[in-house]
């Protein structure tokens, strides 16, 4: 156990002492100290719960990878590498030349920016639409946590968090090496391109927030995660076709 | 020092209680179940336990009626309600990729036990249950019984006051089955107060100090074997007459002839 809260809860152990009256006369519970306001999960134990987010991300992912055999962890961080190193060779051989001739703020540089950010966006949309479904509507933690004093409030407002960095990070492993390159080519303001990103992300999950909660209510539950799947599907095959 | 509340204040009190989906699920459901017993709720398929509890631990909302958890109104106060009492559901959820010890860590921080606290509690509760040798394994490779243990360790790591099970004996193997019910047994000792669902009915009659019987989202008897044995009887006032159960009726016999009672009047 590593993580420790400031909070001690106002109801004593079963054999706790709670006053002198004859235990036998009691209801063994106090209602000291309980307020009817607030929930237990705050702002400083958000982190808390981050952390366990990320925990069962990484080793979800980890297992994907690895198809569920241990001991090949190596070959994930080696082949992983190689993916970024060629990447990365990818896009010297792509934009050094365009740099070497310069790059200006003209239609052509636009519209091919625009295009990859619209691209990179439906890619997104596409991932957090799944992503926003999986965690208002199935995820099976749902009944532990809506029935513990967390706050609900705090707990979707993480993962919503949690949706826009994970599809930001995923747009990133592919933008990444474009980027880098641009700034070493080019100076670091292309550096920005990351902010942009996580932007771009937050805009996506909130439009797919706005799509789930519209096919909850007009479809409901049961058919909402299909509906969903479709859409998304019909996003993701845009984007490579679009590519 | 905390003020203490009445022995003979209910753990959970429902007045009233309504809730509807295409149909009414819980039609006008009032029962009270005392501090420190252990309360079987039966019913046939559909009759509207699960929604109930599902409601007392606040993952439904009423359409009308009251809640009392331990003398805290649920619908108005339902974090302080929440503090007090655990639930575990018919399929309850664990995390296949985190341990035995580190789900108890998640459930103790969902609650906001201190972590030195919850350590302490997590080995207690490993040791009671007979989860020492898989305890930091990874729940994917645990056997239904063991789940079903390591998530009633997560509903009592908190130490609840009030603990509502769905149906928490089944699945369970023989030995698994005796060594939860031997737990519910020693909190209910201690003064925690416990209603569980069950269709497994020699449970109820063995374990359950009362009886409610729910049919058609409410409540058509209620109190100890003896005492629904008269009401299957119609040995009690007002209840009429339906034939005779024998003073030895087993709660299956009893349990059928109220539902069948029930159904006709209906």
């Amino acid at each position: 156990m590593s993580q420790a809260t400031a909070y001690r809860p106002a109801t004593p152990g079963p054999l706790a002492e709670t006053t002198s009256t004859p235990e036998s006369e009691q209801c063994p519970i106090s209602l000291q100290n309980m307020t009817t306001t607030d929930s237990l999960i705050s702002v400083q134990t958000l982190g808390w719960f981050a952390r366990h987010e990320l925990t069962l991300f990484w080793r979800d992912w980890l297992m994907t990878m690895s198809a569920g055999k241990r001991g090949r962890g190596r070959a994930i961080a080696i082949g992983l590498a190689i993916f970024v190193v060629l990447l990365h060779a990818l896009a010297y051989a792509m934009l050094a030349p365009a740099f070497k001739s310069g790059v200006g703020a003209d239609k052509a540089t636009f519209v091919m920016i625009s295009g990859s950010l619209a691209l990179s966006f439906f890619m997104m949309l596409s991932q957090t639409l799944e992503s926003v479904t999986r965690a208002f509507y199935a995820r099976a933690d749902l009944e532990l946590i809506l029935s513990s004093p967390a706050s609900s409030r705090h707990v979707f407002a993480l993962r919503i968090a949690a949706i826009v960095l994970t599809s930001a990070a995923m747009a990133m492993l592919l933008a990444a090496p474009f980027i880098h390159l641009a700034a070493l080519l080019d100076g670091w303001r292309w550096l920005s391109a990351y902010p942009v990103m996580i932007a771009m992300s937050a805009v996506a999950t909130a439009v797919s927030i706005m799509v789930t909660i519209g096919l909850f209510r007009t479809i409901g539950p049961k058919r909402t995660r299909l509906a969903a799947q479709i859409i998304a599907a019909i996003v993701g095959a845009s984007f490579l076709i679009g590519i | 020092m905390p003020s203490a509340v009445p022995f003979s204040t209910p753990a959970l009190q429902l007045k009233s209680l309504c809730k509807s989906f295409d149909q009414p699920a819980v039609d006008h459901l009032s029962l009270s179940v005392r501090a420190g017993e252990l309360y079987a709720l039966l019913g046939p398929n559909g009759a509207g336990k699960t929604t109930s509890l599902r409601m007392v631990a606040g993952l439904l909302t009423p359409d009308a009626g009251e809640i009392h958890v331990c003398n805290i109104d649920a619908r108005n106060a339902p974090i302080d309600a929440k503090r007090v009492m655990a639930w575990v559901p018919d399929e309850p959820l664990i995390y296949d990729r985190l341990s035995a010890f580190e789900y108890l860590e998640f459930v103790a921080g969902l609650w906001g036990i201190d972590a030195q606290r919850a350590e302490a509690r997590a080995h207690e509760l490993v040791d009671l249950l007979g989860l020492e040798d898989k305890a930091h394994l990874r729940c994917q490779g645990l056997s239904r019984g063991m789940r079903q243990k390591v998530v009633l360790a997560g509903a009592l790591i908190h130490e609840p006051r009030l603990i509502i099970l769905d149906e928490p004996l089944s699945g369970l193997d023989a030995a698994s089955a005796r060594q939860v019910k031997q737990v519910l047994r020693d909190h209910v000792a201690r003064g925690v107060t416990v209603i569980l669902t069950t269709h497994i009915l020699e449970v109820a009659e063995r374990m359950a100090d009362r009886i409610g019987v729910i049919a058609d989202g409410r409540l058509i008897a209620q109190g100890t074997l003896d005492e629904l044995r008269r009401q299957a009887s119609g040995a009690l006032p007002g209840a009429g007459r339906h034939g005779e159960l024998g003073h030895g009726a087993s709660l299956e016999d009893v349990f059928l002839k109220l539902v069948a009672v029930e159904s006709q009047a209906a």
